[in-house]
């Protein structure tokens, strides 16, 4: 397995395009490239520069989203032989964060052969790794499937390796074991979601890592902040000397009129707050999804004689109505008379219907509307403007140095600007920490 | 990649067979005996390499008649519970006949990844099987079963159905309208998606191909122009288009087509010009298929059309395979179904088809060919494995029912007709040339006995009477077997087990061998010992004598000996009694009862 740490704005996505055209000019024709990478966005912009060079993806170049790898080639072909279940649906529907409440949804989506996406990556990797109530049996078709897979599937290239999860290392190093080549690419400083498994892979398979420290977007004296926070290894360097760095306080301005009156590129912050909202816009669709299953669902329990298109049909349909006589009357409840008449005296099947209906909905008007670093991780723009919270206060001043999520939260907050950086300090951190400080302490990269 | 495993249940003729295949697969069976049917079977699964003929669903008609006639049985047997709704539906779902067509497939390790969403289950030897199933039955059982309720409700005001109204109302009993088709994975129960389904595609030329290149003016064959259409690239296409506007634009100056259209001249109306001039003649070029349609194939540079059938279908065959030989990038597997090659093939180019066929198959291109065949050309004498035999819509391949020494044996006697031997009414099977011949000149003698086959074989026949047997069920065909003892009392007795069935009856010789057993057999002594004494003056006075002396004769004494029994010269001469036995009960019915006593005395022999 080979790793190759390359930090924010080095030009991932063109060197692991490089990477996989020089090895696809020397593969034999039966066999295969996979490439994974984690959102559909890095599939497109490796398709398209693969597409410049070679005017087609080639037949045995294969891109996919992390989701589509693991079900189309590892659960879809070979979880039946070997646990006797087959899948004939998946979902993405929105699952509680209550972990008992998410468990008892997961199976009962199983029961109807429906899989979540949430589960891809265990189901996966009880597939290549093992899963511990494994006999003998299922060790011995387990090597037989390995045996077929390593057949077509010889180089396998991960993006954004650092959003890997636990099952997923498990898997990569089954797969490296049975020597099938693997490359990740990614970056330990933006794991948000403080898996750690990168780092993890970083130290198992240590004379296999190489660094790539040039970084094409900030410049350097961005990079000295954000060098600060990591070890010397880890440390970046740019071509680009000096970009402006401006620190502004809560308390000196008007957020308001500040807002109104100047424009940003990107304009981020680590979790809404009082004043600030993280608009998560990012599945538009879920409310619709879950929706539509929680309506099946129940039609199903009702109507015990009509046929699945049927009743899909007749979901699909007061799934659309409800929503839009939610949006026209704001008033869930009055909405919710649609169906009353499927529903009965269920509570439990009302309650899930009208959660459902209020998915994504709490729009707030009142506060600033920022993104969420996390949602803006691989952008970056010119001017870019950073609210800092007290989250992210203590590793800025170093006084906090663990490796985690929030850490590496900061780390892609720092590294988004291509030229203009403005940090806001929020009131609470200069309250921890007052002006002087701050503005002492961030002078040598202002300057 | 190949099919290596063809399982079919309940199509036409077909009630179920399951069989193992090679690269090349020729079906050999009388008429009617479900040839075709397979061949049709086999494609059920796959999408067709033809444009727009995908249609998967049967007809009532299709669904096997043994199985309609259970699931009629049952219903007549359970009117009362169906009406009652009482009847445990689980029950009525086992009856309700099922088409299904399964394939498994053998792949190469390069192959893998087309099939790797067929895997199927690992078998008990430790294999994955990938496979797919085509499946016809109804979407819902409960829906079949209230369309039953219905009928019998409203049958003649209620009254009960028995086995002669039923016939009256047996198509809308099973209601093939509530039935569809679905192609799956099978065991995993998985529906095959468009994008894999459409890598693995059928070629189909049934026997009826007589129209092929028939009239002077096309091609007349579909897959032949589609097949010239995918030889030609987009390149190709892009000159063709350019040559025909070419072509048109001289056509257009020639005949000075646009002042043939030039009315205004003519017109009282002041601007009809204005309307006029706008009309202009436009190419309109067909498209491909109907420009390659208009290119000929010809034989000596004579026109297709004006060669024989024979020709043609030759040609048609040729072009066909051909067009397979180059591996296709977006398909990864494809099955040829040839129904009767030989047809108005004279021998010659029977042979030179023949040997085509066998180079196709030993080509890696991923492409398997079924064919069904009636004549010898086409058996491949080299490869039994490549056979099925099909029978009575019983199919058995040669490579999993003859074991490998019988499979060799066949293929050292390339002059056997397996045709003669399985599917003969009547069939003597002999263990040498001599007996072979001895037999024949007696049948030739006697015309009311000329309708049974002689056939010589090597030792050892329980395998092939394990064959015959299986083809055979059911069938009014016999098959008596004549052995020689050759001292081994054992071989002997196990040979003889298979009198227990009716249609077969082994006989073996007393002596060792055939000679003093016919001097034993009735006034054949005197009658012979006159014979050799009048041709070769042997003066023999015993029958030991005599035995010795023609046994250790030479070869040509039998041989004038045959020929002169097939003259009719000595119409005396009996058969041993071994041989009369076999003949009699060729020409007897041969109950359970006497089977029995017919063993009694062939072991008594």
């Amino acid at each position: 397995m080979k790793i190759n740490i390359a930090g924010a704005g080095s030009g991932k996505t063109t060197k692991m395009a490089e990477k996989i055209i020089d090895r696809y000019e020397r593969l034999p024709a039966h066999e295969n490239i996979y490439c994974i990478t984690f959102t559909n966005n890095a599939v497109e912009s490796i398709e398209t520069k693969l597409i410049d060079y070679f005017g087609n993806i080639p037949d045995n170049i294969r891109l996919s989203t992390i989701h589509s790898f693991l079900y189309q080639e590892v659960i879809k072909p070979y979880y039946y032989i070997l646990y006797n279940k087959q899948y004939t649906q998946i979902s993405s529907i929105q699952l509680s964060p209550e972990p008992k409440y998410k468990r008892s949804k997961i199976t009962q989506l199983e029961e109807a052969n429906i899989l979540h996406v949430s589960v891809f990556s265990e189901r996966a990797k009880w597939v290549i790794h093992k899963k511990s109530s494994d006999r003998k049996k299922e060790k011995e078709v387990r090597a037989l499937i390995l045996e077929k897979f390593k057949k077509y599937c010889t180089h396998i290239f991960v993006d954004e390796a650092q959003d890997i999860d636990k099952h997923l290392v498990e898997i990569l190093k089954k797969i490296d074991e049975i020597s099938i080549e693997i490359e990740l690419i990614g970056d330990p400083k933006q794991d948000l979601n403080g898996t750690n498994s990168l780092r993890m892979l970083l130290e198992e398979y240590e004379e296999n890592v190489e660094y790539i420290t040039i970084c094409h977007r900030s410049p350097q004296n961005h990079l000295d902040i954000s060098n600060s926070l990591f070890p010397k290894d880890e440390w970046q360097h740019s071509e680009k000397e000096y970009g402006t760095i401006s620190v502004l306080f809560e308390t000196d301005i008007n957020i308001l009129i500040f807002f109104n009156s100047t424009a940003f590129d990107l304009k981020y912050i680590s979790e809404k707050n009082d004043r600030y909202s993280t608009a998560q816009n990012t599945d538009i669709d879920i409310r619709f999804r879950t929706l539509f299953h929680e309506i099946t669902d129940m039609l199903n329990q009702s109507l015990d004689e009509i046929d699945e298109l049927r009743i899909k049909q007749i979901a699909y349909y007061l799934a659309r109505k409800l929503i839009s006589k939610y949006e026209q009357t704001n008033n869930e409840r009055e909405a919710m008379k649609i169906i009353n008449k499927y529903i009965g005296y269920d509570k439990k099947t009302y309650a899930k219907v009208i959660n459902a209906l209020k998915i994504n909905t709490n729009v707030d008007v009142k506060r600033i509307p920022l993104s969420s670093i996390d949602s803006i991780k691989g952008q970056e723009g010119d001017n870019c403007l950073f609210v800092l919270t007290t989250d992210l206060a203590p590793f800025l001043f170093l006084e906090k140095t663990i490796n985690n999520k929030t850490k590496n939260r900061l780390y892609v907050a720092l590294t988004r600007s291509l030229d203009k950086l403005t940090i806001l300090v929020t009131k609470e951190v200069e309250e921890k920490y007052s002006k002087e400080f701050i503005k002492d302490f961030l002078k040598k990269y202002t300057l | 990649m190949k099919i290596s495993n063809l399982i079919i249940k309940n199509f036409r003729n077909i009630k179920d067979i399951n069989i193992r295949l090679t690269n090349i697969v020729s079906l050999i069976g009388e008429n009617n005996s479900g040839k075709s049917n397979i061949l049709r079977a086999i494609t059920l699964p796959f999408l067709s390499n033809e444009l727009g003929y995908n249609n998967k669903n049967l007809s009532w008609f299709d669904i096997n008649n043994e199985a309609k006639d259970l699931y009629y049985q049952f219903i007549l047997e359970n009117q009362e519970a169906i009406v009652n709704e009482t009847l445990d539906i689980d029950r009525f779902s086992e009856v309700i006949p099922n088409v299904t067509v399964e394939v498994y497939f053998e792949v190469k390790d390069i192959e893998i990844y087309f099939v790797k969403d067929l895997t199927s289950r690992v078998d008990q030897n430790g294999n994955i099987n990938y496979g797919m199933r085509y499946d016809f039955s109804p979407k819902n059982v409960k829906e079949v079963l209230n369309r039953v309720k219905e009928i019998l409700i409203s049958y003649e005001k209620g009254s009960r159905i028995d086995e002669y109204s039923i016939d009256t109302i047996k198509m809308n009993l099973l209601p093939i309208d509530l039935y569809s088709h679905t192609i799956k994975v099978p065991e995993k129960n998985q529906s095959i998606s468009y994008d894999l389904l459409k890598l693995f595609k059928y070629t189909s030329l049934v026997a009826e191909r007589d129209d092929f290149s028939k009239t002077s003016e096309r091609l007349g064959s579909r897959s032949l122009v589609k097949l010239l259409e995918m030889k030609l690239d987009t390149s190709s296409k892009i000159t063709v288009e350019k040559e025909y506007t070419k072509f048109f634009e001289k056509l257009k100056s020639l005949s000075d087509m646009e002042s043939i259209i030039n009315w205004q001249e003519n017109s009282k109306i002041s601007n009809a010009k204005d309307f006029f001039e706008k009309i202009s003649i436009l190419p309109n070029m067909p498209n491909m298929s109907s420009l390659l349609n208009s290119v000929k194939l010809g034989y000596s540079g004579e026109h297709l059309a004006s060669q024989g059938l024979g020709y043609r279908n030759l040609i048609l065959l040729f072009v066909l395979l051909n067009s397979f030989i180059e591996k296709k990038s977006d398909i990864a597997f494809s099955i040829i179904t040839l129904e009767e090659p030989e047809a108005h093939l004279c021998s010659n180019n029977q042979k030179l088809m023949a040997s085509y066929m066998n180079y196709f198959s030993t080509k890696d291109n991923s492409v398997q060919l079924f064919y069904s065949t009636h004549s010898t050309e086409f058996v491949n004498k080299l490869d039994f494995d490549s056979i099925v035999i099909v029978n009575n819509g019983k199919a058995f391949s040669l490579s999993t029912e003859l074991s490998k020494g019988n499979k060799d044996y066949l293929s050292k006697n390339p002059n056997l007709d397996l045709y003669k031997l399985f599917f003969s009414k009547k069939c003597i099977l002999v263990e040498g040339l001599t007996e072979e011949l001895f037999i024949r000149s007696y049948f030739n003698s006697k015309e009311e006995l000329n309708d049974i086959e002689v056939i010589s074989f090597h030792k050892g026949f329980k395998n092939i009477m394990d064959i015959w047997l299986q083809i055979n069920q059911g069938t009014s065909n016999k098959l008596g077997i004549v052995r020689d003892y050759d001292n081994q009392p054992n071989a002997k007795k196990e040979h003889h087990e298979y009198n227990d069935y009716k249609n077969i009856l082994v006989t073996t010789t007393k002596e060792y061998t055939l000679e003093p057993e016919i001097l034993d057999t009735e006034n054949n002594f005197d009658l012979l010992q006159v014979y050799f004494n009048e041709l070769y003056d042997w003066n023999c006075t015993n029958k030991k004598e005599l035995s010795d002396k023609w046994v250790n004769a030479k070869s040509s004494v039998m041989l004038r000996l045959c020929k002169d029994i097939s003259n009719k010269e000595l119409t005396e001469l009996k058969m041993p009694k071994h041989i009369q036995d076999i003949i009699d009960f060729l020409y007897e019915n041969k109950g359970d009862d006497s089977a029995s006593e017919l063993e009694v005395i062939a072991n008594e022999n």
